[in-house]
């Protein structure tokens, strides 16, 4: 099998981009992995109890680090950003800055796999987050799961969709993986303390994931998570507590009660100005900021943006860590057919 | 209630800056406000020349009819009628637009948007110009005095001549002018600058747990003309005031201080045990910047204001 002797760069080092890495190597390519953390890992690696079957994120990370250190056609290069990125003749030419440093390379395709960042709480004024301790995110439940499932909590309440489908506030899509993370988080604070009230507020619920909406059914059944249609309109502090102000749109009933963890599920949101490198590359960006992939029938790939240029995981859209990975292997698929072919006399 | 002032601060500190610091603009006469509590528009104009702005008014407006939809009293095409022959009157004079009703600037700004957005209501209000002998073309930007007071906060603290020092005041911020997010300079939910403005003039801001909670006015006074129907809603937000130990409260729009005030005999008649003053923050800040007592018009509140202010004086 004759690979043409370009190398291709993955942009970040999360589960997308390693996983397309991993794929590129095993079929000969030369990979670089430009990553601008200290490590690898991406948002994974701070997630133990991935749904549905509540498996270690961080240890899925360190499954897939050791594989990598035994590649020696990748290169990793830590806390390097990518200032820049130009298509030429056979190719590309990206620079890469680490520590103020840049050096300009040669490229034979790209892979942008730079995820997600997390919906700023505090835009919603009415919950309080950043004004009182009781109120966090979920995506900080998840990094600290162990503390905060040991807190001595009498009762919590979650609220998804904070951020997404919601276009007074900018952003109107659906962040996809919000409702399943939130009852595993449910489930989990249940178990650790059968006794509180643990209410899940929705719009709607969206488990659609294999096995998920078994999974939702059984917050509800068997651990008893109380799922309460409605939006929350107030937090507020009460009595050394906090108090929360919501209606029962099922019922047409509002309704407050007290509790002690808030828990907003925030919306994934792209990283607009590095998804905007594609721009200068021939590729698109949405009105969101993500990066488009080009139309279906245009393609021979799906994860395609432009000619060399293919994308993995959340930096075109929210999506789990499977998805990313299955991303992940489809985009070095592409790079490897496509690199094939240009190759070809 | 475990607030700090230095949390998260929602204000767009980018369109404060972009607000304007007129010499000259014209002051859009609120009728609720004149009749109800004279002394508001008083100290808009004292106010404004402690700042150097002139302020032009013209006889020739009209009511701007908002309170008059809300209440369906007419047919709706009146106001984009009125809409656009009160805001040719500053047009004409190449001016803006100052309004001290959260309801005037509301309405002023929506019907306008209307008029220019959709060709059917641009139709409605062309006809109405003409048939008037007069022209409106849109270029008139509609503030209101509370933003126009904020953008120059630093000038009206070095103006202070009777610091509130030790006053537990409330701001009701009202709905009309926040719920406007495309320019606001705070948010909905928490806004806080009427909080700094209480700072600058030495007091103390108090954020009770009702504070966001409408005043009522449009469903009650408006379109039920059924004041008991807000009452048992008004119990919960001031009785929550009383009890964070409010002294006084201040509002931006005279519907929003005809509910919170003129409704307090009925609130202690139903057991709340309320007694605020609440006044325009116009007439706060112009105590506090000296204005004699006579023009601040306190005998036109139900509940009476001059026992919590007079130690300042």
């Amino acid at each position: 099998m004759d690979i043409i002797n370009k190398d291709v760069l993955v942009i970040g080092g999360g589960i997308a981009g390693m996983q397309a890495a991993l794929d590129l190597a095993a079929s000969g390519c030369q990979v670089v992995i430009a990553e601008k953390e200290q490590c690898l890992g991406g948002h994974v690696k701070d997630y133990t109890c991935l749904f549905p079957d509540l498996s270690d994120g961080s240890a899925l990370v360190a499954q897939k680090i050791a594989r990598i250190k035994t590649y020696s056609n990748i290169t990793v290069q830590l806390a390097t950003e990518v200032s820049d990125l130009e298509a030429v003749s056979g190719g590309f030419k990206a620079t890469l800055t680490n520590n103020g440093k840049a050096k300009t390379r040669d490229f034979g395709a790209v892979i942008f796999a730079v995820g997600y960042s997390n919906f700023d709480g505090t835009k919603y004024g009415e919950y309080g987050y950043g004004r009182y301790p009781g109120v966090i995110t979920g995506i900080e439940f998840e990094q600290n799961i162990e503390k905060v499932l040991e807190r001595p909590i009498k009762s919590a309440v979650f609220i998804k969709c904070v951020g997404a489908r919601d276009r007074s506030k900018g952003m109107p899509y659906c962040s996809k993986v919000c409702c399943m993370y939130t009852a595993k988080q449910a489930k989990e604070l249940k178990r650790a303390h059968p006794d509180a009230d643990v209410y899940v507020t929705y719009m709607d619920i969206r488990a659609n994931f294999k096995n998920g909406e078994e999974f939702v059914r059984s917050a509800m059944e068997e651990e008893r998570v109380c799922y309460i249609r409605g939006r929350v309109a107030k937090v507020f502090p009460k009595n050394d507590r906090l108090t929360v102000r919501c209606e029962d749109t099922l019922m047409g009933v509002p309704f407050e009660l007290e509790t002690d963890l808030v828990v907003l599920a925030t919306a994934m949101v792209p990283l607009k100005s590095t998804n905007a490198l594609v721009s200068k590359v021939g590729g698109k960006v949405d009105d969101n900021g993500f990066i488009n992939s080009l139309p279906l029938a245009e393609s021979s790939n799906p994860m395609e943006v432009a000619k060399g240029v293919y994308y993995a995981g959340a930096c075109a859209f929210p999506c789990d860590v499977r998805e990313s990975l299955n991303q992940g292997s489809a985009a070095a698929a592409g790079v490897i057919s496509y690199l094939q072919v240009s190759g070809r006399p | 209630m475990a607030y700090e002032l230095n949390k998260p601060s929602l204000i767009d500190r980018e369109r404060v800056a972009k607000l304007p610091t007129p010499s000259k603009i014209f002051l859009f006469i609120s009728c609720t406000g004149s009749i109800e509590y004279p002394g508001t528009e008083k100290s808009v104009k004292e106010i404004a020349k402690k700042l150097d702005i002139e302020l032009v008014e013209s006889a020739d407006q009209t009511c701007c009819t908002g309170y008059m939809l809300t209440c369906n009293a007419m047919n709706p095409q009146l106001a984009l009628a009125a809409t656009a022959r009160n805001l040719s009157i500053p047009e004409s004079m190449g001016l803006d637009v100052a309004a001290f009703c959260n309801g005037c600037y509301a309405y002023l700004r929506e019907l306008k948007h209307l008029i220019h957005s959709n060709p059917n209501f641009h139709a409605v209000a062309d006809q109405a110009m003409r048939a008037l002998g007069r022209e409106f073309h849109g270029h008139v930007n509609v503030y209101h005095v509370q933003e126009l007071w904020y953008r120059q906060l630093d000038r009206i603290k070095s103006m202070v001549e009777r610091p509130l020092t030790g006053l537990r005041i409330a701001a009701h911020y009202g709905c009309h002018y926040l719920v406007n997010k495309d320019v606001a300079i705070d948010d909905f939910n928490y806004p806080t600058f009427i909080e700094e403005i209480y700072i600058a003039l030495g007091a103390t801001p108090v954020f009770y747990n009702e504070r966001r909670a409408c005043c009522g006015y449009s469903v009650g006074r408006g379109f039920t003309h059924r004041e008991e129907t807000v009452l048992p809603h008004l119990a919960i937000k001031m009785g929550s005031a009383a009890e964070a130990g409010v002294q006084l409260m201040t509002t931006t729009c005279p519907g929003c201080n005809v509910a919170l005030d003129r409704e307090q005999p009925a609130l202690r008649k139903m057991g709340v045990n309320v007694n605020i003053p609440v006044i325009d923050i116009s007439q706060l800040i112009a105590f506090a910047l000296g204005t004699p007592i006579d023009l601040l018009c306190f005998q036109a509140n139900t509940t009476p204001v001059l026992p919590v202010l007079e130690r300042f004086l």
